[in-house]
């Protein structure tokens, strides 16, 4: 009895652990995704689909993933409790099989490093495996019932019926096992014509809700529940010999806990670097993400995007940004991207600089990206704030009342529904009334090529936004629009001397290419600067690849530069 | 008492709260602001009931209607939400008559009393099952889901013709029958599986979305009268987007022209008139089918003079029996003159009338806030700005009852970015009733949580039964009936 609570608890704390410390963001991914509502409507959608009761169970979860503690915890005890529920229908209780309950759960965990495998796959199996303890018991009344269960829990329950079917075998009634895949089929063409929506037969048939991108399957979404119904029915059968007691528990858990470390494996370590990246923007970690940044250089714009956006909250754009490799202005503020995550880090700093629309045209698009028709709690928030930035209150009220049903936006779209009502003073929040004033004067259409002249119109127009300023002049410097970059410099009166290292380094170049030392330089340039370019010309005099430059002097605004020209 | 007796006297208070006669009232010398405004409207006796919130802090409302003999319904509850048979039965005997609707609210255990408005039951009837709609969130670039939909306009029954989940995940454009029957009708799918589903005689045709060596994919159309021709813009649209506060999203077409579709030769007719470097599109034919109108401006580059597009408004003679197109275009009105856009004009079937939209400049009315609804008189081309039914938002994708004295169109004028659809009578001289909002079973949720917007409406003579399979798998077949051009 210790030794199973041992296991079972070491194994949910793994999960937990796992979950909690190294990929927060998948939490956070799912709950942004989706948005439970506590209205009758919300139900009724969900339960008029096949299988829409387990999405309704699971998404009631997901809300709590906003806290990646909470999701993390629920997500460790469905996973024990799948495990739990398979011992408990091991038709033979003996301890040395506990660990043969644990593949599932395992397979379950490792198959979830998918971020499109919803959660209401592992709800489903929960049920999926409550039932076959209910078939145990009452083999009739739950075959009777399987149509239910199937409009219930959705076409998992393909397993329950070879249990049934199985059972049927063993009590020699040949005729049922027959009929059964026969009933399955009939009701999936019946539920296509009774569901008010409209799904093709092959998503009732294998599964409309545990994949967020529909008709979209893989072997495993089979294989799992497949497993655990042949361990069910095979655990009788098992017997294990008296070998060393010990020897017998060290081999088991250390291949299932082996087993376990295939999570490095199925959770792609690129992949959730970047939605950890999103979750910790989300949440203004920008320190956690500067942090970060300084263990691995950026493979990605997405990844750019984010530690330019956090450099420049800190104020440390100027002075940092060549520290990183670099890849133009998409790697500063990215374009539109159709799906339901590239966009994100770029809509939170074109809401920051000002540029509403571009960040409501993010929002919307990414929400409306999300595959599986689900709303975002993240998402409609954010237009709501850009409708309310922009005085469409009646617009952003839209949105608020729908947020009003959901757990955690409730209060903030109360507190705003109140402030609408009652017609008070929207300019309460500073943070909305900043960006009122950064907001554009007039009306033109973005075109993103010109973003540089875009982010100019921005600052020109309001001298206090930082963070304009600091995007501005990093744009020109990812174009090597070296003139421009003079230009606005002098032209909007920046300091002369204390400049940021990219800048002292973009002086310190320009100067170069016209003059034969550094004296009368408008700005000030520290001598480290002026030995640093020196050395660098003279190591591209020998030899101008830019790779081994980089190499030789690591990131700065000069080897990127060359890197770019040579493109 | 016993806590049993107690939960169930709670219970039996609360279910009676809302279903008590107002008792002293106290009169408020106004009426009342109710959502949505369906003060002094005039309906058809074939619509559902106008069930509408009132906008106070009432706890209940109690809403009496009272007709031309005296006769009475009411209704109490948290909002008025008529039962179905009783408001028809009500609502027939009063065809041709005023309505008063008297409303009480009750907040803090007292009633008040507003003064009644009235509701006007016309005596002309709509003659139509209901609308067709498609449904999408109002945006930008993508969309989850999108879906044709058919709502019966005598209850609030709606269902879905064509969803974009049934058809794998494709774009589905607008459901157009000929003249609201739905015996014949085209919709278009875009995307992976793309085509022209086009439905007549009972029998379903899958097009390819475009003719052979054509530039662009059959977009707006109109059906000819006799339902063998359609004519079509053939459209490239593109979007970009506003950075000020009160524009968001700009279409624009790169290019258009205009063709008519024969579906019994599938092939189509061309006209070099119709084929030049300027935009012509939203083709319309109109109600004697021999001349089809369109809207056209000069392909002004984008984004750079993207507000320079200004389109006049012309039509071109068809001949049905020689199947050509007239050697000469006629301008009705000028864009250049009017210094104003105008699209989607929609003449009247029993050809008395247009109806068409005016905005600053561009062809998608649906994306300009100062869009508005004209009329031109077909006798004088005498054109007039329809005031009695314009808001200070969007007001367009209107569309004509078979019947011809009924409109639908769609506004923006509950909240400035979801279009809702909305009636209005026309008499004889051109002029309209006050517009009133689609009959929801439940206004606010219908309206005010909703995240789709009403786009491309029309009326449907009858309930359309169409098998979204046999489509679906049309359309995953790729098999698809070639469209050439005619000789």
């Amino acid at each position: 009895m210790k030794l199973k609570l041992i296991s079972t608890t070491l194994f949910g704390f793994l999960v937990f652990a796992t979950l909690y410390f190294l990929y927060p963001g998948l939490m956070n991914f799912h709950e942004q995704n989706q948005l439970f509502l506590f209205t009758k409507d919300f139900f009724v959608d969900r339960i008029t689909t096949c299988g829409g009761l387990m999405d309704y169970v699971s998404e009631f979860f997901v809300q709590f993933f906003y806290i990646p503690a909470y999701g993390a915890w629920i997500y460790a005890t469905v996973l024990c409790a799948i495990q739990l529920l398979m011992f408990y229908n091991f038709a033979n209780k003996d301890k040395k099989l506990y660990f043969l309950s644990f593949l599932p759960s395992v397979a379950l965990f490792l198959y979830g490093g998918n971020e499109n495998l919803l959660f209401s796959y592992h709800v489903t199996l929960i049920f999926v495996l409550l039932y076959l303890k209910f078939s145990n018991k009452k083999l009739v009344l739950s075959t009777i019932l399987l149509p239910l269960f199937y409009w219930f829990v959705g076409a998992m329950c393909f397993v329950n019926f070879l249990y049934v079917g199985y059972h049927f075998i063993k009590r020699k009634k040949y005729f049922m096992p027959v009929i059964l895949p026969l009933i399955y089929c009939f009701l999936a063409i019946c539920f296509t014509y009774i569901m008010p929506h409209q799904y093709p037969l092959k998503q009732v048939l294998l599964g409309i809700n545990y994949y967020r991108i529909p008709g979209h399957y893989h072997f495993m979404m089979f294989f799992i529940p497949l497993i655990a119904v042949g361990l069910v029915l095979v655990s009788k059968k098992i017997m294990i010999k008296k070998y060393n007691k010990f020897v017998l528990y060290i081999i088991q858990y250390t291949a299932i806990f082996s087993f376990f470390l295939g999570v490095f494996f199925c959770y792609d370590s690129l992949k959730f670097r970047l939605i950890n990246y999103d979750y910790l923007l989300r949440h203004r970690c920008y320190n956690n993400i500067i942090h970060q940044s300084q263990k691995q250089q950026p493979e990605t714009d997405f990844e750019r995007v984010c530690i330019n956006f956090s450099l420049a909250q800190k104020g440390l754009l100027a002075e940092r940004m060549f520290n990183y490799s670099q890849n133009g202005c998409s790697g500063l503020l990215s374009d539109a991207v159709l799906d339901n995550m590239s966009c994100l880090p770029a809509m939170e700093a074109y809401f920051n600089l000002g540029m509403i629309n571009t960040a409501l045209q993010f929002a919307f698009d990414s929400q409306e990206s999300i595959m599986n028709n689900r709303k975002s709690g993240r998402l409609l928030k954010r237009m709501a704030e850009c409708f309310i930035v922009n005085g469409g209150y009646e617009t952003a009220k839209h949105y608020l009342l729908i947020l009003s049903h959901s757990l955690y936006y409730s209060d903030w779209a109360n507190k705003y529904l109140q402030i609408i009502d009652n017609k008070r003073d929207i300019d309460i929040d500073e943070e909305y009334q900043t960006l009122r004033k950064y907001r554009y004067n007039e009306d033109f259409i973005f075109y993103y090529p010109e973003l540089a002249k875009m982010l100019g119109k921005l600052y020109v127009e309001n001298k206090s936004n930082y963070l304009a300023q600091q995007y501005l002049f990093a744009a020109l410097l990812l174009n090597k629009e070296l003139q421009s970059f003079v230009s606005f410099y002098q032209g909007l009166q920046q300091p002369t001397n204390n400049l940021p290292k990219s800048y002292q380094q973009a002086w310190a170049m320009i100067w170069s290419g016209t003059h034969n030392n550094f004296s009368n330089m408008p700005v000030e340039i520290s001598n480290d600067t002026k030995q640093q370019l020196i050395e660098i010309a003279k190591a591209y005099m020998l030899d101008n690849n830019a790779e081994s430059l980089q190499q030789k002097f690591g990131y700065n605004f000069w080897t990127y530069y060359f890197k770019e020209v040579q493109k | 008492m016993s806590n049993y007796t107690r939960y169930i006297l709670v219970l039996l208070t609360f279910l009676a709260a809302c279903t008590q006669m107002p008792e002293n009232a106290q009169t408020v010398n106004r009426i009342p602001d109710i959502f949505p405004d369906y003060v002094d409207v005039t309906i058809p006796t074939e619509i559902a009931p106008l069930n509408f919130y009132v906008n106070d802090t009432s706890e209940c409302v109690y809403v009496k209607i009272i007709g031309k003999n005296g006769e009475a319904i009411s209704i109490s509850g948290d909002y008025a939400d008529f039962d179905i048979d009783n408001w028809h039965n009500f609502i027939t005997k009063n065809k041709g008559s005023a309505l008063s609707v008297k409303v009480y609210t009750k907040s803090n255990n007292k009633w008040r009393e507003y003064l009644p408005f009235n509701v006007y039951v016309s005596d002309c009837n709509l003659d139509e099952y209901g609308v067709t709609y498609r449904k999408i969130a109002p945006g930008y670039q993508t969309f989850s889901l999108i879906g044709v939909y058919q709502r019966n306009l005598s209850n609030f029954d709606e269902k879905p013709l064509l969803e974009s989940r049934g058809v794998d995940g494709q774009c589905l454009n607008c459901h157009t029958p000929n003249r609201t029957n739905p015996d014949q009708f085209y919709v278009h799918i875009r995307g992976k599986h793309g085509a022209t589903v086009i439905r007549s005689n009972g029998k379903t045709m899958i097009y390819s979305p475009k003719g052979e060596n054509r530039n662009a994919n059959l977009t707006y159309g109109s059906w000819h009268k006799d339902g063998r021709y359609c004519a079509f813009s053939e459209t490239k649209i593109y979007q970009c987007f506003h950075t000020g506060k009160d524009k968001l999203v700009e279409p624009y077409d790169e290019i258009s022209d205009i063709v008519v579709l024969d579906i019994v030769d599938n092939k189509i007719i061309t006209s070099p008139l119709l084929q030049t470097d300027y935009i012509e599109t939203t083709p319309f034919f109109s109600a004697d089918g021999t001349k089809i109108y369109f809207c056209t401006s000069y392909n002004y580059p984008v984004p750079a003079e993207y507000n320079k597009r200004k389109y006049s408004l012309c039509s071109i003679d068809f001949d049905v029996v020689t199947e050509t197109l007239s050697s000469k275009v006629d301008t009705i009105i000028d864009s250049k003159k009017w210094d104003k856009s105008i699209a989607l004009p929609r003449p009247s079937y029993d050809g008395k009338w247009i109806v068409f939209c005016v905005s600053d400049f561009g062809t998608n009315p649906v994306n300009r806030a100062e869009s508005d609804l004209y009329i031109m008189d077909m006798k004088n081309n005498s054109v007039r700005k329809i005031d009695e039914i314009n808001s200070t938002d969007t007001d367009g994708y209107h569309n004509w009852s078979a019947n011809s004295r009924w409109i639908l169109f769609t506004s923006k004028r509950l909240d400035g970015l979801y279009a809702n659809l909305y009636f209005t009578q026309v008499d004889d001289s051109g002029h309209f009733s006050k517009p009133f909002l689609m009959p929801q079973k439940n206004p606010r949720k219908a309206y005010c949580e909703s995240l789709h917007s009403y786009n491309a409406p029309d009326f449907t003579s009858k309930n359309i039964d169409i098998n979204y399979r046999n489509i679906y798998n049309g359309l995953m077949s790729e098999e698809r009936i070639k469209i050439s051009v005619k000789k």
